[in-house]
């Protein structure tokens, strides 16, 4: 898109800058191959040399961490809860934004930053008063409960984000179709809504990678290890190194059951996640 | 292309909340001696929860009652301690003792277990407390009151390849001394340490210290509130043998820079000759030891030998509904048939003398017939915080060659008196 | 990203505020009329879930409190214990370093990585593999991030002493510089994309005329790229201000087992908080304690918040 023109010129500097940017991603690519190499190596073999290809091959590893931890069923706990959490996040995230961003009373700036606070909370603080309110109306311990905390927790950064692209987009359009005579609730559905469809998107992936790597929460509200995520499956398949013995090759297998579903994800989204940034930033 | 995924995202929603509608309801249900739950500290492939399961199929075909069982893992503490408030607790849980002191102990949320001491292992004609060997529970009581019984004895020490260094044990510091500089004079590294892991660490510094001083002294300069306690002769005196240790460079290379487990590996792979570690240390490094490793044990030797030992073992929390059948359990758990497969599946050592000694911990199960016990590194873990806070990371810069004996003592007393300042 | 706006959307509202006071169009008083029934369902969640438990947590940093048993009352007491306690302020020490260091690092890199991706070839490919670290469970990282620094066979250790010939003990001796390193490189990738979103949108022409006008890069960085970027940096510069001070995972999983917590010369406040309640072999418990410093920790961010807000802003007037 950009003429070529503007690439003439350039010095030694720019030059050494991208071969510094090309190591930087073969570093990150790398890194995330020496990561599935190792899941299927054995473990001693990893230690004494991470960087070579011998005892390649151990596909045990991952029927190992599978069956070890009982990922089965936390795959799909967690592929259930995650897109459940993160679609309803969305839904209840984004009228809220669209009023904080285009009511411009005073009110809604002063709630605009009162969610925004809510990102600086660690969950650590928390967690006490949460889990005996849970407790209180049952919801500890159930898949719900945790789906309801995963939507309210991950609310102040999803509001912030939503209400910024939100406040982003040109008004005009509404406008306009206001003089047609559509009312705030139409304008909103049909109008801004689909504008704002990459926002949606980003927040979308963004939370749902993070709620997919959630651990902490999960920790503490969930007890039986058939509701388990697997976050805790991986965490509980560490932990037994200790007394029986560690097996990296497992559990680089165990990582990459849990990072291959959101590279994947990544990989068939990515792209729009960048363009829902990037809309964003363009007024 | 926005509306499929979401469409199926919100097929998927609706899917959770029918799954997850019937996951919440509690078992409110009261103390009918029929049922229990338990939740443990293993995971269910490991051997230890195999022995457990097996035991609990047998318990419920001969005694009716129901046992539920979630296999946790390690953390199973940390999920109980939030329960306790009026949760849903279970009705028996297992750990190490020094877990079950902080979470459950602490807070005074345990139930007493003498009766179950008192109970009669089924078939056997010999009460529990008969079955456990009295050395083992003495630290295992809080104000009269016992709160764990166990079915596993962790005893820490040094582990050797029996197959490479023949001989008798080191009896004394000295001797011990001089198989470190005869390994050195010979190429090989003395001793191998995962020094990222702060816990490893202090076994060496403590486990000197307690073989100078004796058993429970650690503990009582750590909970000296000035700090200065430790400033004695015989500090001084065991904190430079330590010293020497890392002076000499006894510890093999890299143990100061290397990520946990790798060292305690280079040494199964006869890299360093002596490993100071508890008894899992043949379990966690067995399968990647050389041919022919022979795991042998010695107590660190001191002129005051101890051997440290830790108990695994059950432990019921406070509000449990259920516990008279948890308590029926335990008692049933200790019957030898089920206790010896602790030792001969699960490979560990079991808190009954009478039973057999796995092969590999002979030479733990033989020092803890003649030697008094201790606490793994007296204890000092057990006062919540202190070793994170003020002992850890001094030690941290001793075993690493950071700081002299001098600079050890003196900010092990500033730290020590900024941790009691604020919990005191 | 979206966020990337917010400034520019606060200076909007200011003026959209300042406007107000003449008649409001018919959609404004519409969309008026629909602020409480959009905003409600998000704030009662908020308010139950988070702000709640929030002043749950104020309260019960006036006592001492171990989870399980009754709370006693300690007035100010902990705080006062807090500002005296070296474990805290050390711990404190480092979130600042942290914010300050590895914010200014991150955002440094970001910025001379966008304005090489700006023109070059792949440029869509190498952004999306920076952006990389970020989708990954930060112990993961971790663990990979041990491995390339251990001593002597990681991969960076190697290449090092190829380079140097020393060999550093990068985990004994700095374990956190190396953890700051890690941290600059997780985040370049997630702020890279989000600076590059403020740049994409400066025209093309403007580069070049100032080319051919003879402006060196630093020149040129100096008088378009920084100016008309601004309004996002200042935002990026917020969300990093907020988010760093919960930075946890990542500096954890340095703890050797998943049992242990790291040394505590490499804590910062989130693991001083879970060190006083859950972490640890054998945990703390003292609520009342740790949410005395997450309160202060609070105050702190809020302060700097503020604070950022009015340098950014002042510094833009000057451009």
């Amino acid at each position: 898109m950009r003429k070529s023109s503007s690439r003439h010129g350039h010095g030694p500097l720019y030059r050494g800058g991208v071969g510094l940017v090309w190591l930087l991603a073969v570093f990150n690519v790398g890194v995330l191959a020496w990561m599935g190499v190792a899941a299927l190596r054995e473990h001693t073999a990893i230690f004494s040399q991470p960087w070579s290809l011998s005892t390649f091959g151990q596909f045990g590893n991952f029927a190992k961490a599978w069956s070890d931890s009982g990922f089965g069923a936390a795959a799909l706990n967690t592929v259930v809860l995650v897109a459940g959490s993160a679609v309803v996040l969305v839904a209840i995230s984004a009228p809220a934004a669209y009023a904080l961003a285009r009511s411009g009373t005073r009110i809604s700036g002063a709630m605009a930053l009162f969610f925004a606070l809510g990102i600086g909370i660690p969950v650590q603080v928390i967690v006490i008063p949460l889990f005996v309110m849970l407790e209180n109306i049952g919801l500890v311990n159930s898949l719900t409960g945790l789906f309801v905390l995963y939507v309210a927790l991950s609310l102040p950064f999803t509001v912030f984000l939503l209400t910024a692209f939100f406040g982003s987009l040109p008004e005009e359009v509404e406008e306009a179709a206001a003089i047609d005579g559509a009312g705030p609730l139409r304008t909103f559905v049909q109008i801004s809504l689909p504008l704002a469809r990459g926002g949606l998107i980003t927040a979308l992936i963004l939370n749902a990678i993070g709620l997919w790597n959630e651990t902490f929460i999960a920790l503490v509200f969930i007890q039986d290890t058939e509701l388990q995520t697997l976050p805790l499956a991986l965490l509980g398949f560490m932990q037994t190194q200790q007394y029986s013995g560690a097996d990296y090759g497992a559990l680089f297998a165990g990582v990459c059951i849990l990072v291959l579903p959101m590279l994947a994800l990544y990989v068939w989204l990515g792209r729009r996640i960048v363009e829902g940034m990037t809309l964003g930033a363009v007024k | 292309m926005t509306a499929a995924p979401l469409r199926a995202a919100a097929a998927l929603t609706a899917a959770a909340l029918a799954l997850t509608a019937c996951g919440g309801g509690g078992n409110a249900a009261s103390d009918d001696g029929k049922s229990f739950t338990y939740w443990s500290m293993w995971k269910e492939n490991e051997p230890q929860a195999q022995v457990l399961a097996q035991a609990v199929a047998d318990f419920e075909k001969e005694t009716g009652i129901d046992v539920t069982v979630q296999w946790q893992g390690r953390d199973v503490l940390k999920k109980v301690v939030p329960a306790l408030r009026g949760g849903d607790v279970p009705d028996l849980v297992d750990q190490e003792e020094a877990g079950v002191r902080a979470n459950l102990v602490a807070s005074d949320q345990f139930r007493d277990l003498s009766a179950v001491y008192a109970a009669e292992v089924p078939g056997s004609g010999k009460k529990v407390s008969e079955v456990v060997a009295d050395k083992y529970t003495g630290t295992l009581k809080k104000d009269g009151k016992l709160f764990l019984v166990p079915y596993e004895i962790i005893g820490n020490g040094l582990w050797f390849d029996g197959s490479k260094l023949p001989g008798a044990a080191p009896k004394t510091w000295d001797e011990l001394a001089a198989r470190f500089a005869k390994a050195k004079g010979e190429g090989r590294a003395p001793i191998a340490l995962d020094a990222d892991i702060p816990y490893y660490n202090a076994y060496w510094t403590v486990g000197v210290l307690q073989g100078a001083l004796g058993a429970g002294k650690v503990d009582e300069l750590a909970k000296d509130k000035t700090g200065k306690a430790w400033d004695t002769p015989e500090v001084r005196a065991a904190l430079a043998k330590v010293k020497a240790l890392v002076d000499n460079k006894y510890f093999i290379d890299g143990y100061d820079g290397s990520k946990w487990p790798a060292v305690q590996e280079k040494w199964a792979q006869r890299q360093a000759d002596f490993l100071l570690m508890g008894s899992w240390a043949p379990s966690e490094t067995g399968p990647k030891a050389a041919q022919g490793f022979q795991f042998t044990f010695a107590p660190l030797p001191g002129a005051k030998t101890t051997v440290p030992v830790s108990n695994l073992g059950f432990a019921i929390p406070k509000p449990a509904k259920k516990a008279a059948a948890a308590e029926k359990f335990i008692a049933y758990f200790l019957k030898d048939a089920h206790l010896s497969k602790i030792s001969t599946t699960a490979k560990n050592l079991t808190p009954n003398p009478a039973l057999p000694v796995p092969d590999d911990l002979k030479g733990l199960g033989a020092a803890l017939e003649t030697l008094p016990v201790s606490r793994p590194i007296d204890g000092i873990d057990e006062i919540p915080g202190y070793a994170e806070e003020a002992f850890y990371p001094v030690n941290d810069q001793l075993i690493k060659g950071k700081t002299d004996v001098d600079g050890f003592l003196s900010q092990l007393a500033e730290k020590q008196a900024n941790y009691w300042k604020k919990n005191g | 990203m979206a966020v990337a706006s917010a400034t520019a959307v606060a200076g909007r509202r200011a003026r959209r505020t300042k406007a107000s006071a003449a008649p409001l169009t018919p959609l404004a008083r519409r969309r008026r009329a629909l602020f409480w029934p959009f905003v409600a369902p998000a704030l009662a969640l908020y308010l139950v879930f988070f702000v709640g438990p929030v002043l749950a947590s104020v309260w019960i940093s006036f006592h001492r409190w171990d989870g399980v048993g009754a709370l006693e009352p300690r007035g100010v007491q902990n705080y006062e214990i807090l500002l005296d306690d070296s474990t805290f302020l050390d711990s404190f020490a480092n979130t600042m370093l942290i914010l300050v260091v590895v914010g200014l690092a991150t955002f440094a890199v970001s910025f001379a990585l966008t304005m090489v991706l700006r023109e070059m070839r792949g440029r869509k490919f190498v952004r999306a593999v920076l952006f990389f670290p970020y989708i990954v469970s930060p112990v993961v990282l971790s663990v990979l991030w041990g491995f390339l620094f251990r001593s002597p066979e990681g991969l960076l250790t190697t290449l090092w002493s190829g380079v140097t010939g020393a060999t550093p003990n990068w985990l004994g001796d700095n374990l956190f510089t190396v953890i700051c390193i890690g941290l600059i490189w997780v985040n370049t990738g997630f702020f890279t994309t989000i600076i590059m979103a403020g740049v994409d949108r400066i025209p093309a022409d403007l580069y070049e005329d100032s080319a051919l006008a003879g402006a060196t890069a630093w020149q040129r960085f100096r008088h378009i790229t920084l100016p008309l970027t601004w309004d996002v940096v200042a935002t990026a510069a917020v969300i990093w201000t907020i988010s760093s001070l919960k930075i946890f995972e990542f500096i954890y999983a340095f703890g050797g087992t998943t049992n242990d917590m790291p040394t505590v010369e490499v804590w910062n406040s989130a693991l001083f908080i879970y060190g006083s309640t859950f972490g640890g072999r054998n945990p703390q418990y003292q609520f009342g304690y740790a949410s005395a410093s997450a309160v202060v920790m609070l105050l702190v961010v809020g302060v700097l918040v503020v604070l950022l807000r009015r340098v950014m802003r002042r510094a833009q007037i000057q451009f």
